[in-house]
């Protein structure tokens, strides 16, 4: 048994490309292990920036010997007839390394072959691990590689240092230009020299960087940072919350130290997010709160120094953030020497979408667009007026010099500027839900006029870019439209919205600039088509996701879509029926009267004259009966009381129909009439309900 | 340290590791990376090294002097090693060492960066290198330059001169850097900035602008056509400061602002590939240099 360890030296590799990488790098040299016989006892890693670390503890010295029987060539060619070997037995014998005398002959189903008994000696752990290392490097994943000089071999910052003992011995190989040996080094400024491993013992290894100012647990580091800054925290009243920027801050330090600075208060009157997003995303500093959710004049910076150093590196970074947000001071003087209306023509300069016009050209079409959504919730006039008021105002804030600099605060900006400007605060607000949800799981529109005002511009985003050809491909989906139609989705379900989807995207298209439907072979009818076979596919997506079957939600979404609201109490419905007893029954009432007419085109309506078995008379009476009640439970929305009584009703009388009644009788007027007849009984559940035919039953 | 102190410091830190200490190119141009001492020379096989400041104009960034942090003119010192050796970081941070910068005291860090220029065609991975948080240099592993791929790896260092005289002086403002003991940055450069804010923004005539980038541009296919890249290569420049203007003045839609950038990048693409072929005809001449290239 022998310990392996290995670290790649590296120059600073993005933070986030770490945790996957080193996941990577453990995944690919066990499975190469794995393909070579050899198994490690445990694993272990750490990971700084500038090292990714390996340690493989209890591999065997060796692959095992193994013993193995090759085929050779058919006797026929390996001896001639009088038993003397050939060429080919002669080769075969020399190719496996065995004696000619040791060549057997066996029956095989094939016929009479040469065989050869081996022995293969295991190689030694060392050998195996230096041939396959160079390869797994060069194949760990990284979002973005680089050439550097000195080899072919690509990674995510160039490879400076390689250290690779097996037990105490160097494990001899090379990537690019780099040889691999026992050093590792210390912090590049704390204690840059190196150290000389002796031989693979994690342990030590983690001593040994830890006494040299680097901690190589990127756990260790991390909770580090977390009690760090929620000392901090708790002194105001607050807790952490931005755990992404724990995760890069991790991953930016080999030896973290909290630092507490300060700035004026007079940065506390831009708005919060501007002041957050500058300590954040530009500085990766953590905002400070207090108890009330207020911002402190103060920040959080984690070092990758001693803490005793703190002094000079606080003075430092106060001295970049206040230079930051005094550029933020100035874009706001600047913004508001104009009110955000007093700007609506500035969208004219800017092009939302080359066929799809400018952001002014897009800004009506939301205005419209927002109208009809307020008039299809039910809002009142003056809900409507701040509905089109929020759409003519809600992409202003694209043409500020505040999300110039600060692009993720797009419609943020917008909220505090109208509300500086003195729009209602219901515009104000609405201006910055529209935007909602912006990902998975995040909230929808608080208000009924964000709601609006977020479907309208979801409808013309996804309806324009289905119009130019913008649409998303297997997993290419530049435009967002997935996320746009899940949105849809979201706000109409859960914002207990009703919205016909046809009639929405109908309102969409006719905003549209009609150059678009000018062109040859693109009709309205042809894009409907389009976008809602898109819809239906995200419905689809959606509701799988929820848990229901993906076969339940084919059958409920080919009934129809329009009113998500119905669809998803249908497919509730059929969940439930689908445990139950007389799921299977049902299931096949439905299935056994589509199979019956799919391939015909049997006429509307049942001509009771010209019924002539008893059993369909029978069957079409019960129709005749049943079918008011059937009609007004699914009216009602109770389908699952329908679909009870639907099989109650059918179930028996269908499969009498079927062992007594001949249906394709050469008769072409009573085989169309009984074609009729099922069509009939299909359709008042498939219509309605949901298309059971695309139900897998599970048959024991 | 004064301002022209440091920038002496640096020529000559350079110069003792054998660079050739280039001179500023005499056209307009946002970067150091636009002079040919480091668009040009860092394609090809030959060994190259050079470090040179560079005066950059942003005419988008003026701020008419009103603002402590941005300038629309501002100094950039640019060094540019080919190969890109394998202390490359060490010896940038001997750099800082040189101009006195404690780095243990002082916080430095690598932060990622995934530099590109999509005028030039050029691309490199690296990082913006932070000083107790505050971005002082570009440290760039070029890849790829006027659209071709560079080999061998150069290695381009960015410094902003104005960010590291703040944190060796000690100053909130550029414009009270000390130039000299007796002259301000301000006293030099202030009135630059209210005056280019004023015609970037207000005064540049913008039909004449967009008239110019057509000229500039057929001179240049003129000159790549003859073989004369060189010349050619001035008049991609002259676009580039041509488009700029007119993006300051808010003349470009976003739509445009795309197709202008191509053009530009396909004239720094053909001039990049004829510098090769001329390098390759004269038999690349620094690759015997001691140094080995490729």
């Amino acid at each position: 048994m022998v310990d392996f360890l290995l670290e790649l030296g590296t120059e600073e590799i993005p933070a986030f490309y770490i945790g996957p990488a080193c996941r990577d790098l453990t995944a690919r040299v066990e499975a190469a292990l794995d393909e070579a016989g050899l198994q490690a006892k445990e694993i272990r890693t750490a990971a700084t920036p500038r090292r990714l670390t390996l340690f493989l503890a209890g591999l065997p010295d060796k692959q095992s010997d193994r013993e193995e029987d090759r085929s050779g060539p058919p006797e026929k060619a390996a001896f001639d007839s009088d038993g003397n070997p050939t060429k080919a037995a002669i080769g075969f014998a020399k190719g496996q390394g065995v004696a000619l005398e040791e060549i057997e002959i066996r029956d095989t189903p094939k016929g009479r072959y040469c065989f050869a008994h081996v022995k293969i000696e295991g190689r030694p752990t060392a050998d195996v691990l230096a041939e396959m290392l160079p390869g797994v490097a060069a194949a760990i994943h990284f979002p973005k590689s680089m050439r550097w000089p000195g080899g072919p071999l690509v990674f995510a910052r160039p490879i400076r240092s390689i250290a690779a003992l097996l037990g105490s011995e160097v494990v001899p190989f090379r990537i690019n230009a780099v040889k691999s040996g026992r050093a590792v080094h210390g912090h590049p400024f704390l204690a840059p020299e190196s150290i000389e491993l002796e031989s693979a013992d994690f342990d030590a290894y983690m001593d040994a960087l830890g006494e040299r100012f680097v901690i190589a647990d990127p756990e260790k580091r991390r909770s580090l940072i977390r009690a760090g800054i929620e000392e901090v925290l708790k002194e105001h009243g607050s807790d952490l919350k931005e755990e992404r920027l724990v995760d890069e801050v991790t991953n930016l330090v080999e030896f973290p130290a909290v630092v507490v600075g300060s700035f004026s208060e007079r940065f506390l009157k831009l708005p919060p997010e501007v002041v957050k997003s500058a300590m954040m995303d530009h500085q990766r500093y953590f905002p400070v709160e207090n108890a009330k959710g207020g911002l402190e004049p103060r920040f959080i910076t984690v070092i990758n120094r001693d803490p005793g150093r703190a002094e000079g590196i606080r003075d430092g970074n106060e001295r970049v953030l206040a230079a930051r947000l005094s550029d933020a001071e100035f874009f706001l003087a600047e913004d508001r020497k104009r009110k955000l209306i007093d700007r609506v023509d500035d969208l004219a300069g800017m092009v939302y979408q080359e066929k799809l016009g400018t952001n002014f050209d897009r800004m009506e079409r939301l205005v419209k667009l927002s109208a009809f959504m307020a008039r299809a919730m039910g809002l009142s006039d003056a809900e409507e007026e701040q509905c089109t008021r929020t759409a003519r105002l809600c992409k202003v804030d694209l043409t500020t010099e505040m999300v110039g600099e600060f692009p993720n605060l797009q419609g943020i900006v917008g909220r505090e500027y109208a509300a500086m400007d003195g729009e209602d605060s219901a515009v104000a607000a609405a201006i910055e839900e529209h935007y909602k949800p912006r990902q998975a799981g995040d909230s929808l529109p608080g208000s009924k006029i964000g709601k609006a005002v977020a479907l309208a511009e979801r409808f013309d985003a996804v309806t324009g870019c289905f119009a130019v050809g913008l649409v998303p491909t297997g997993s290419q989906d530049p435009y967002g439209l997935r996320r746009q139609a899940l949105g849809i989705i979201r706000i109409v379900l859960e914002g207990g919205i009703n919205l016909s989807l046809e009639a929405a995207f109908r309102s969409a298209a006719s905003a549209l600039p009609e150059a678009l439907f000018e062109e040859e072979g693109k009709s309205a009818k042809d894009l409907e088509d389009r976008v809602l076979e898109f819809l239906h596919d995200r419905l689809y997506r959606f509701f799988v996701d929820k848990g229901f079957r993906y076969d339940l939600v084919k059958a409920a979404l080919a009934t129809g879509f329009d009113d998500i609201h119905a669809l998803k109490k249908r497919l509730e419905a059929l969940d439930g029926l689908a445990g139950e007893e007389d799921w299977e029954e049902l299931v096949t009432v439905v299935q056994r009267t589509y199979n019956i007419f799919k391939n015909a085109e049997p006429p509307a309506d049942v001509d009771p004259s010209r019924l002539e078995a008893p059993e369909e008379k029978e069957l079409f009476r019960i129709f005749e009966e049943r079918a008011p009640d059937i009609t007004s439970l699914i009216e009602k929305g109770d389908f699952a009381g329908a679909s009870k009584e639907y099989a109650r009703s059918f179930v028996e009388p269908v499969h009498v129909f079927f062992d007594k009644v001949f249906v394709n009788v050469d008769d072409e007027g009573v085989k169309n009439n009984r074609l009729a007849l099922m069509q009939k009984l299909n359709r008042l559940y498939t219509a309605s309900i949901a298309d059971l035919s695309l139900v897998v039953v599970e048959t024991a | 340290m004064n301002f022209q102190d440091i920038i002496l410091e640096l020529e000559r830190y350079w110069a003792g590791h054998g660079c050739v200490i280039w001179q500023p190119y005499d056209i307009e141009k946002g970067a150091g990376t636009f002079n040919a001492a480091t668009m040009l020379r860092a394609l090809g096989p030959e060994p190259w090294k050079t470090a040179y400041v560079e005066p950059c104009r942003r005419p988008a960034d003026g701020r008419y002097g009103d603002n402590p942090n941005r300038l629309q003119h501002y100094y950039q010192y640019q060094t540019v090693l080919k190969p890109a050796p394998e202390n490359s970081q060490e010896i940038y941070l001997d750099s800082l060492r040189h101009l006195g910068i404690d780095l243990v005291e002082h916080d430095v860090r690598f932060v990622e960066d995934d530099w590109e220029s999509p005028t030039l065609g050029a691309a490199g991975l690296g990082w913006e290198i932070w000083l107790d948080g505050m971005e002082i240099t570009q440290f760039t592993y070029f890849q790829q330059i006027g659209s071709i791929e560079v080999d061998p790896v150069c290695l381009e260092l960015t410094y902003g001169l104005e960010r590291i005289a703040m944190f060796i002086q000690k100053k909130d403002s550029l414009f009270d850097l000390q130039w000299t003991d007796d002259v301000t940055y301000g006293d030099i450069h202030h009135q630059d900035e209210v005056q280019w804010s004023r015609y970037n923004f207000e005064e540049a005539d913008v039909a004449m602008m967009f008239k110019l980038f057509d000229m500039y541009e057929n001179e240049c296919r003129r000159m790549t056509a003859q073989d004369l890249v060189i010349p050619a290569y001035d008049y991609v420049l002259k676009c580039s400061h041509a488009f700029n203007i007119l993006e300051a003045r808010g003349s470009i839609s976003i739509a445009e602002r795309t197709g202008y950038i191509t053009r530009v990048r396909n004239m720094a693409r053909h001039c990049a590939r004829k510098w090769l072929e001329l390098r390759e005809e004269l038999g690349y001449p620094l690759c015997g240099n001691g140094e080995k290239g490729a």
